[in-house]
């Protein structure tokens, strides 16, 4: 390299320093606390992390860049951020308030692993996405007793049970609980149609979308009398619909389902109006969004999801609450109309009633972080925020159980059915196992002491 | 190879050593005993991000011989650091294999692996080669998900417990970097003695000019297997580490990107350089930090609503991009040539030309 070359490297050096450095020194106040600032001084008695003595840290770990989790998770932030912003608003959790420490992991393991590093010491339980993350930060969720509420809730990641908690069921429940409210219509049920009706999955050829036609839902297929295809797969742009579509017409396929969002249903569900192909869509809890409909316009009637979560037209007060605190916020139809925000939203509540029990428990001098797990697992039927979501936590059950279906009627949303326990799909030889009973750990794994004084210990 | 001023070699073993003065052995000694100590300056993020350097350096060494040294380009390293900690998990978990036999296993079946995706090279170059080697980034991932699933684990991956050994429980960031760095430091012994061999300079002269290599009697073929071997060896090898690290393999863990990222460590290291592998792995995992825990934080503070959850996670990897092209344009040969460079400045200074 010549001497030039050096100059030019300095010179660089100097530029970015000076810039950092006056950006620095002009800095507005952040909306949240930024990680950059180091969080106060940690005041638990028992060392818990994450608690000071006005706040408690939450963390949230996931991947915001990437097409498929980045779309999803950049919502879902804000979602998380507008819920912390109304708890805090409104007294926060018990006397502290709320404060977030974010990462995105890029669907990177490496960083997913940093960020986990720092939020286990800085954190009393962290917000997660994406299942291969979640896959394979198991094992130290379960070393550290650390609890994570996700929505990439694979059935590796939830079963044998450790530290994860799903805000959706297990992938696969979603496409059981359409089967089985399927044959009750009564244009489908296999009787009226002299035959089994035909559904497709359609999406990524990856472990996350094969996982919702899992062996349990392809068992439930036959139970309840549908005709379970495979997956029809496709990339995650979809560039090319037309064939998708074709696949689909050619293999008399009644009812597409799938792991889909507005940006693969809308050029799926535009082919199949243009062309009159007259197939009819599915959607699981992730497809549950205003953004499709403003897309697609009429086209999109019809459309029928299965979700454990608030719709953003429900006239419930919970619902009500996230709207005007959206439309506080200004937030556009970007974020709102898509699930990640009601998602984001909806979890952050629930990690905020899991302190609420677990420190009503044992106090903040005493709670640890195994009792944020204790106390989700103590939920059973909870509604959440008044109709925002409802979510059915068991010490053998750390997912959601409870769900509604949708259906777009009149370019709205609309429930078709109520709240009513999904299928089961966790698979039969895990029901009821443990991290510490299945994967051979060491003793002291999965096994953190509750709170002196918490209820059992 | 310049020498510290002042010093002259009077016998052959001198010459071939790799520490040549007490300095260079105190330096040695001294670095060996902050390495050892790292843990008890370091947290557990710290100590991660230490073990993945590690890690990926192994990786990385392997990959510079096969394509720093022997001029062959693979795109398809990642697969065999999967096929590597595949080796492990299986051995551990279906065999009961205690955890340290498993790292040469996992290292000699990703290096038989490696042979046989190797075979094309005889035919193919560059671009094609690439291509070749593109092919079995995918075969083999593809393979690792679907096939023999109650062995693989299929989608599920296999979960392997970090190991007890004489009694002590390696369940930690520290405890486990005891395991991860005298294996690392064991490699870039080996590399570095590789690269100082006949086979080393073989692999030299193949990836100058291969058909002069030949004329000089040097088996083409023969030896761009060894290549093979060697490289995917030692891909096998971080892959039993990772294993061990992250406790769960999953073929989604070893993908088209992380092959990439793995050129472009020794790109960034230095290619042809044992030391540039080291510096090219420390360089883009500290990078990733920086961007993660410093850029992205900052960045923060500054832009509020829907841009805060669009425009900081775009910017990272904008800013981790632009930073790397920066420094390619700058210095094309890699970190390792700036050390040589600044190595020389400090030996012959105050007379800094040259």
């Amino acid at each position: 390299m010549k001497g030039k070359g050096y100059v030019g490297l300095m010179g660089l050096a100097v530029v970015i320093m000076i810039v950092a450095g006056s950006l620095m020194y002009c800095a507005p106040t952040a909306e949240v606390t930024p990680k950059a600032v180091a969080p106060e001084k940690m005041v638990s008695a028992v060392g818990t992390p994450g608690i000071t003595r006005d706040a408690v840290y939450l963390g949230f770990n996931a991947d915001m860049s990437v097409l498929g989790g980045g779309s999803y998770n950049a919502p879902r932030l804000l979602g998380i951020m507008d819920a912390m912003d109304y708890m805090n608003e409104n007294g926060g959790v018990v006397g502290k308030s709320l404060k977030l420490i974010w990462g995105d992991h890029q669907s990177v393991l490496t960083k997913a692993v940093s960020y986990y590093e720092e939020q286990v010491k800085k954190c009393i339980l962290c917000l997660t996405c994406s299942s291969k993350e979640n896959e394979a930060l198991k094992p130290r969720f379960a070393k550290d007793h650390f609890v994570a509420i996700t929505c990439g809730t694979s059935t590796p990641a939830l079963v044998p049970i450790g530290y994860i908690f799903g805000v959706d069921g297990i992938h696969a429940t979603d496409t059981a609980h359409f089967m089985r409210w399927l044959v009750k219509q009564p244009e489908w049920s296999p009787e009226k149609l002299g035959r089994k009706p035909r559904v497709a999955g359609v999406g990524l050829d990856h472990p996350v979308w094969r996982s919702f036609y899992a062996k349990e839902a392809k068992d439930y297929a036959e139970k309840v009398g549908v005709e379970l295809l495979d997956q029809i797969y496709h990339p995650m742009v979809l560039v090319d619909p037309v064939t998708t579509m074709m696949i689909a017409q050619k293999n008399k396929v009644d009812w597409l389902h799938g792991f889909s969002t507005w940006y693969n249903l809308v050029p799926l569900m535009k082919v199949n109006s243009e062309r009159n192909m007259g197939i009819r869509f599915a959607t699981c809890a992730w497809g549950v969004e205003e953004r499709t409909i403003r897309d697609l316009g009429s086209a999109a009637n019809g459309l029928v999801a299965t979700t454990p979560w608030g719709l953003w037209n429900d006239e419930t007060p919970g619902v009500k609450i996230m709207r005007d605190v959206a439309a506080k916020h200004n937030r556009p139809v970007e974020v709102t109309g898509l699930a990640g925000y009601t998602m984001g939203f909806q979890s952050a509540i629930i990690a905020k009633t899991a302190i609420e029990k677990a420190v009503a428990e044992c106090g903040w001098d005493k709670v640890r972080q195994e009792d944020i797990r204790l106390a989700l697992e103590e939920f059973g039927p909870t509604d959440i925020l008044q109709g925002l979501a409802r979510v059915d936590y068991r010490k053998d059950c750390h997912w959601s159980k409870l769900y509604r279906v949708a259906e777009v009627r009149n370019g709205k949303w609309q429930v078709v059915e109520d709240w009513m326990a999904a299928p089961n799909m966790c698979p039969a030889g895990d029901v009821g196992k443990t991290v510490r009973d299945t994967l051979g750990y060491p003793d002291t794994w999965g096994t953190g002491k509750p709170a002196p004084g918490y209820r059992g210990s | 190879m310049s020498r510290p001023a002042g010093t002259y070699d009077t016998r052959f073993d001198e010459d071939m050593a790799i520490i040549r003065t007490r300095f260079q052995w105190a330096l040695l000694g001294c670095g060996l005993i902050l390495a050892f100590c790292l843990p008890l300056f370091s947290n557990d993020y710290w100590m991660g991000v230490v073990n993945f350097i590690c890690i990926y350096t192994v990786a990385a060494l392997g990959l510079n011989l096969l394509m720093g040294y022997c001029g062959q380009v693979s795109l398809g390293h990642a697969a065999f650091v999967g096929v590597g900690a595949f080796t492990s998990a299986v051995l551990v978990i279906h065999l009961g294999w205690p955890f340290l036999a498993t790292i040469p296993m996992a290292g000699l079946i990703a290096g038989l692996i490696g042979l046989v995706f190797g075979l094309p090279s005889l035919r193919l170059k560059e671009f094609y080669l690439a291509m070749a080697t593109l092919a079995a980034q995918f075969i083999i991932v593809l393979v690792l998900g679907h096939a023999f699933p109650h062995i693989l684990g299929g989608d599920r991956g296999l979960y392997m417990p970090r190991p007890i050994i004489a009694g002590v429980n390696f369940d930690t960031n520290a405890s486990v970097y005891y395991i991860i760095l005298p294996v690392t430091l064991l490699m870039i012994f080996f590399a570095k003695n590789i690269a100082r061999t006949r086979l080393g300079r073989n692999f030299v002269a193949i990836r100058d000019n291969d058909l002069a290599a030949e004329l000089t009697g040097i088996s083409i073929f023969r030896y761009k297997l060894y290549a093979f071997f060697i490289g995917c060896f030692f891909a096998g090898v971080a892959g039993s580490l990772w294993a061990l690290f992250v406790s769960n393999v999953n073929n989604l863990q070893f993908g088209l990107m992380e092959s990439i990222w793995y050129v472009g460590i020794i790109i960034v290291g230095g290619m042809g350089t044992t030391i540039g592998a080291v510096f090219g792995t420390i360089f883009i995992r500290l990078l990733h930090e920086l961007t993660s825990l410093v850029i992205g934080p900052f960045l923060q503070q500054f832009v509020t609503g829907i841009a805060l959850a669009r425009v900081v996670p775009a910017c990272m990897p904008i800013i981790f991009g632009l930073v790397l092209v920066l420094f390619l344009i700058f210095e094309p040969r890699g970190v390792a040539h700036l050390w040589e460079m600044t190595k020389g400045r400090v030996r012959h200074w105050p007379f800094t030309y040259g």
